[in-house]
């Protein structure tokens, strides 16, 4: 009854499409299951950009350009998002005095659906047809660029690329960026990089999962991913123990897994693991019936400061450590 | 399915993720004690670049099935669609099977003859056991039985990359010999990630 690469029903699901995917703009719309495709109508699923950030910003007009509407559009540029105010002028039409009376405010907000139906009529987005944002000018880097991590590998790059000035009440907290990375040049006693992930198996959780007896039977034990070169020069044997030291001051001691996925500069751990901290097993704190299958140390105990700019989420992946034998 | 099927796996390394979503799929609708493992998977050359590759694998199935002809107390039969089961209750867990199967597939509880899931346990292509279909005894024994209901085995219906095909062995290789036909045809005609399964560089 449907398509399996575009979706598209046929037969008896003929203009339906597969789950219902958003927007779905009236009760007989089938969905738009592309966030972006003007090939094809709004009332068939078609759509261009939402416009979501005004008209104009710095003399930019933020409306796409012209020509640039989905096909079968009445208006074949640019346009705004509708309201209750410009759906005239902008659609094309007039509205009877009683569809006056229930049109709501804006297309958001409309529970009368006229806006929608009218824009189904002239082949138009509720939400209009506006540019694409490729430069947020509320972020600090209006167009990504590269910026080291606070802890890196790296002085040359530390110089070339610096991180932020710190900041000050970020989410009510002071964060520390330049003044941290430029403490001392942490890679001199930490000169390993530390990555922590999640485990393909684990998709969709973190610590939760070690209450399933047949997930933790996968991975029973707290591991760090290691190459076999790095771990030589350590005389870190594959299943033995090893202490990853953090800049923060904190270790933890976890057992060494061989693997060729890391490269020599680097090692790998996943964030799945809770129980011990620093060397020490605190499992049998667990309340009652609590405690997982599986325990171990937790990465994120010696993952290191650094916060992102934006949302305060805490840097897990760019960190630096010092390794040894245990 | 055809009236002569034979049902067979077919695990392709291509799309294999390794995820263990069968596998766990398969312990959890079992309810299989820890360390039996029905389905299993495995990762080859881990990290070495281009050699890398991952299977599920479990019981196959086979034709001329090398367990049921050395089982001394002929516990296995075959049942007319291909799909190799055995009796709980003839089993005498000598691992002799385990001997013969080229797979690994046969499995030992550790908690003795007589945990819940009895002597040897191995893949059932989710078709239950010789007790009364669905019956509560078959369930305890032998876990699910979703052929009999109409059901694709877990493992398969589980598989999130379809890595894991179960089916008529004819219909397995249609599926398989299509993909491979599709391989540098644009991704127009194949589902995202197929261009990356296949190896092509479109
Ligand atoms: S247990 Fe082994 S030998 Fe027997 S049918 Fe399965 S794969 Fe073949
Ligand atoms: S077919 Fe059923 S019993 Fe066999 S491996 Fe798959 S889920 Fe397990
Ligand atoms: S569920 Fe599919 S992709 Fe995941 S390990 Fe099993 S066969 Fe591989």
């Amino acid at each position: 009854m449907f398509d399996q690469i575009s979706g598209r029903g046929y037969g008896e699901m003929k203009g339906e499409y597969y789950g219902l995917p958003w927007p779905v703009w009236t009760e007989t719309h089938g969905g738009s299951p592309l966030l972006y495709n003007i090939n094809r109508s709004v009332a068939e699923g078609g759509m261009g950009f939402r416009n979501r950030f005004g008209l104009e910003h710095d003399g930019q007009d933020l409306l796409a350009g012209a020509g640039s509407a989905p096909k079968d559009s009445a208006n074949k540029d640019g346009y705004p998002e509708i309201t209750a105010k410009n759906i005239e002028e902008v659609l094309g039409i007039k509205l009877t005095a009683d569809e006056k009376k229930r049109i709501g405010k804006n297309w958001k907000v409309d529970t009368s659906n006229i806006i929608a139906e009218k824009c189904m009529q002239q082949g138009m987005a509720p939400y209009g047809n506006a540019k694409a944002r490729a430069k947020v000018w509320t972020f600090p880097d209006q167009i990504p660029m590269h910026r080291e991590p606070i802890h890196s590998p790296r002085q040359d790059l530390v110089k070339q690329y610096p991180t932020y000035e710190d900041k000050r009440d970020h989410y009510r907290v002071d964060t520390q960026y330049a003044s941290k990375q430029n403490e001392q040049d942490w890679s001199k006693d930490f000169p390993i990089n530390l990555v922590t992930g999640r485990l393909v198996n684990m998709n969709g959780a973190g610590m939760e999962n070690r209450a399933s007896k047949y997930l933790a039977a996968l991975t029973p034990e707290m591991f760090c991913s290691i190459n076999p070169d790095l771990a030589g020069k350590y005389g870190i044997r594959d299943g033995s123990m090893m202490w990853i030291h953090s800049p923060e001051g904190t270790k933890i001691k976890v057992k060494a897994k061989y693997s060729f996925s890391v490269p020599e500069d680097r090692i790998f751990m996943p964030f799945h693991f809770a129980g011990h901290f620093q060397g020490e097993d605190l499992s049998h704190k667990y309340p009652k019936g609590t405690k997982p299958y599986a325990v171990g140390e937790s990465a994120n105990t010696v993952t290191n400061y650094g916060y992102d700019i934006i949302t305060q989420i805490p840097e897990t992946k760019g960190g630096l450590c010092r390794i040894e034998f245990a | 399915m055809s009236e002569n099927a034979r049902l067979k796996f077919y695990c392709d390394e291509h799309r294999c993720i390794s995820c263990d979503g069968c596998s766990v799929a398969c312990a959890e609708a079992h309810e299989l004690p820890a360390g039996i493992n029905r389905r299993k998977v495995i990762t080859m050359n881990e990290g070495i670049l281009g050699l890398e590759y991952s299977l599920s694998i479990a019981c196959m199935h086979c034709t001329d099935a090398p367990c049921e002809q050395v089982c001394p107390t002929d516990c296995f039969y075959i049942r007319e669609d291909g799909i190799v089961l055995h009796d709980k209750e003839k089993c005498i867990g000598c691992a002799y099977c385990l001997y013969a199967c080229p797979f690994g597939a046969p499995q030992f509880p550790s908690d003795g003859a007589f945990g819940i899931k009895g002597v040897m346990d191995k893949c059932t292509m989710c078709a239950g056991g010789p007790e009364e279909t669905n019956s509560h005894k078959e369930r305890e024994m032998y876990g699910q039985n979703r052929i009999s209901e109409g059901k694709v085995p877990v493992c398969a219906a589980m598989c999130s990359t379809k890595a894991l095909l179960v089916g008529d062995s004819a219909e397995i290789s249609d599926i398989y010999r299509e993909r491979v036909l599709s391989v540098g045809h644009g991704v127009k005609t194949q589902p995202y990630g197929w261009s990356t399964a296949y190896g092509s560089k479109i």
